[in-house]
């Protein structure tokens, strides 16, 4: 067991920094503010990360011929790490580099790998994902969006709900109806959104302006050759992308930049004394010490090849809620002024970012029950009669 | 960052399995705490409380302190293994650790050959002689006793710096909690597996099975929080193990109780021998506010004059 970085994975990060020291642009904190959904963040995506690109950070773990350089697993978490610390300037693009693309290699055709890789890896293109629906959240399988023949291609009927970037992304990755089984009756379509019969509605909400939408599909007309993979292949390609976002995203390292802030802003007007408010701090940096370690095992497993189906994804998702949860709980309590527009507003882009750490990406009661059926092997609940 | 047992850690957990073997197993109605003495003789024999000496890391040793902290006895080993190498030589085990506030009984101190008093004025020690410990009672599941005032008096301060010593002691009542909480989880889940009502295990239910997932994540957590502050030796990270192990074991041991209903208020049945240790735990070193203002003071220090510290421009 170790717990340092090896040099050349401190060395990476270092160059990584000293990159992102010089590309930000000094509104950034600005820009994050406006939500990580906003159009001003969308934007903001479409010039850096080209420049990412550019230097080789935005898809260095893909494989070369897409791209990338084979870049270890912990370079790409690195990567994530970093970004997220500074708020994820690499905005809705960091679905593309982290599961959009992946899936595409994995389980693409040549054409649409040629058609959808280089653009992301270039860091010119936003997508969204077409998963959850009114009546299908946790319950992704009991989606009802349909797809159905007609010809040679399909008619997509049905409506999606919360779905990030929809008002600015160029593609959706959709998923549809094409026979009754819950699961084997799924498919995976890659949907231009400027297809005729798409509309999209922002959903104002607290997590930011633009972050969630409804997108509405009326007699979609829909190619064949948009599907990814087959049919029936659609839940095995959704478990392969919630595998990678589950884990993904290193919320903690936002929420422990967010805690020193704090306690530097309490600290410059003397009101960091009482012990309250310090032993507070402490705990909350406890928990995002816990979620780090234990969302740093489940990458570990990943880099070593060993699938992490001793529930060690869902213990580093619960970890990575708490902590979030306690920072935002500190920030709350202790700073709310700098939660107006007259505060920093790294504190409002963090809290947009966190109250969602247990909804988005699947929700903190999934995770629950999935430590309990994989890692405790607890029985299932039986569903009752009505 | 490489978080798995490396196979020596793995080649040295398996020799202590065999040396636990199918001791462990506590007699059927215990009133206080549950001591084996056989077993402790052959991890003695074994040489497990000479780590230190016989080469192996602070990494290894907590390894072995968290497995003799998931077994149902009370078996001094945390401290031996993480607090005593510090001390001078001739200080052996059982080793007690107590603070400054003599009305307050210690852990393990009628079992003692050494005592550690950790005060605000530096970190004392000594060999304890007849007499030194009145034997107290107490209703957690480790045997107590309250030190002299002579006793306290002929204790000499410990040159290893005081800072270590506090931070091992941290690391140890975290290891010693992670430890039992990981036992305490396992019998419960093995009961509510077998227990049924309403026609199905309660284990099934998903009221039970989330606060049960909940206390996995924490047991989980302290495991790897305990490794890191060992492989580091960061008095900083100690206090941060410690604040989580003992902020975190508060809802588990509610619930541990709770979804063993009335057997688990019974002598007959284990669980208080790892749940009354992690209350007692709990109490140690003021407590989990006192090392999160320990964490508060190392993370963000303020300068040495006192007053705030600068921020950086």
């Amino acid at each position: 067991m170790e717990f340092g970085w090896a040099e050349e994975q401190a060395s990476f990060r270092l160059q990584l920094q000293h990159f992102l020291g010089g590309a930000l642009p000094a509104e950034w904190d600005d820009i994050a503010g406006e939500g990580p959904g906003s159009d001003a963040q969308s934007q903001f995506s479409l010039k850096f990360c080209p420049m990412l690109a550019e230097s080789g950070f935005l898809v260095p773990h893909w494989p070369r011929k897409y791209g990338g350089r084979d870049a270890t697993t912990w370079e790409h978490f690195i990567i994530g790490e970093e970004m997220w610390l500074r708020g994820e300037p690499r905005g809705p693009q960091y679905m593309n580099v982290n599961w959009i693309g992946p899936a595409l290699m994995r389980f693409g055709s040549e054409a649409q790998q040629i058609e959808h890789l280089p653009p992301m890896a270039r860091g010119e293109v936003i997508w969204c994902q077409g998963f959850s629906e009114p009546n299908a959240g946790s319950d992704l399988a009991s989606l009802r969006t349909r797809a159905e023949r007609h010809g040679d291609d399909y008619l997509v009927n049905g409506s999606k709900i919360w779905t990030s970037y929809a008002s600015q992304a160029k593609f959706c990755f959709l998923l549809a109806r094409t026979g009754a089984d819950r699961k084997a009756g799924i498919a995976i379509f890659l949907v231009p959104m400027s297809t005729p019969g798409i509309t999209v509605r922002k959903i104002p909400a607290l997590i930011g302006d633009g972050d969630i939408h409804e997108v509405f599909f009326q007699d979609v007309q829909v190619r064949s050759e948009w599907r990814l993979g087959s049919e029936g292949q659609g839940w095995e390609i959704i478990m392969y992308a919630l595998r990678h976002e589950r884990v993904g995203i290193p919320r903690y390292a936002l929420a422990r930049r967010i805690l020193d802030l704090a306690v530097r802003t309490l600290r410059l007007r003397g009101a960091f004394e009482a012990a309250a408010a310090r032993a507070r701090a402490g705990l909350a940096l406890a928990a995002c010490e816990a979620a780090r370690l234990l969302v740093y095992r489940v990458v570990d497993l990943h880099r070593k090849g060993n699938s992490p189906d001793g529930g060690e994804g869902p213990l580093a998702r619960t970890a990575v809620i708490a902590a979030e949860r306690s920072v935002v709980e500190f920030v709350v309590e202790f700073l709310p002024e700098q939660l107006t527009d007259k505060g920093q507003p790294l504190f409002r882009a963090h809290h947009q970012r966190a109250i969602a750490a247990g909804i988005a990406s699947g929700a903190a009661e999934i995770q629950l029950d999935l430590i309990a059926r994989t890692h405790l092997r607890l029985p299932r609940e039986s569903v009752r009669a009505a | 960052m490489q978080l798995d047992l490396s196979e020596d850690q793995q080649s040295l957990l398996q020799a202590l399995e065999s040396v636990i073997g199918r001791s462990g197993e506590p007699p059927r109605c215990v009133d206080e705490f549950f001591e084996d003495a056989e077993l402790e003789s052959r991890l003695v024999a074994a040489d497990f409380f000479a780590m230190s000496v016989n080469g192996f890391s602070t990494l290894d040793a907590v390894v072995v302190a968290l497995t003799l902290a998931k077994l149902p006895a009370c078996l001094e080993s945390a401290g031996a293994l993480l607090v005593l190498p510090l001390l001078p030589e001739g200080c052996t085990r059982p080793l007690a650790i107590g603070t400054a506030d003599a009305a307050r009984p210690i852990r393990f101190l009628s079992r003692a050959h050494t005592v550690l008093i950790d005060s605000p004025a530096g970190v004392c020690a000594g060999a304890l002689r007849p007499g030194d410990v009145e034997t107290c009672r107490s209703l957690f599941a480790y045997p107590y006793g309250r030190l002299t005032e002579a006793a306290r008096a002929r204790l000499e301060p410990v040159r290893t710096g005081g800072d270590l010593v506090r931070s091992r002691i941290r690391l140890a009542i975290a290891v010693e909690i992670a430890g039992a909480l990981q036992g305490a989880l396992d019998i419960t889940v093995r009961q509510v597996k077998d227990r049924r009502q309403f026609g199905r295990a309660i284990g099934s239910f998903q009221a039970v099975q989330h606060r049960l997932a909940a206390a996995a994540q924490v047991v989980s957590a302290c495991r790897f929080l305990v490794c890191q502050a060992a492989f580091t030796d960061s008095p900083l990270e100690t206090a941060t193990a410690a604040a989580y192990a003992q902020d975190g074991a508060r809802q588990p041991v509610f619930d541990f109780h709770q979804f063993s209903g009335a057997m688990g208020l019974t002598l007959e049945y284990p669980l208080h021998l790892w749940t009354y240790r992690i209350r007692a735990l709990l109490g140690e070193l003021g407590g989990s506010a006192e090392q999160a203002l320990a964490v508060s003071e190392m993370a963000w220090p303020r300068n040495i004059a006192g007053g705030p510290a600068q921020l950086p421009t």
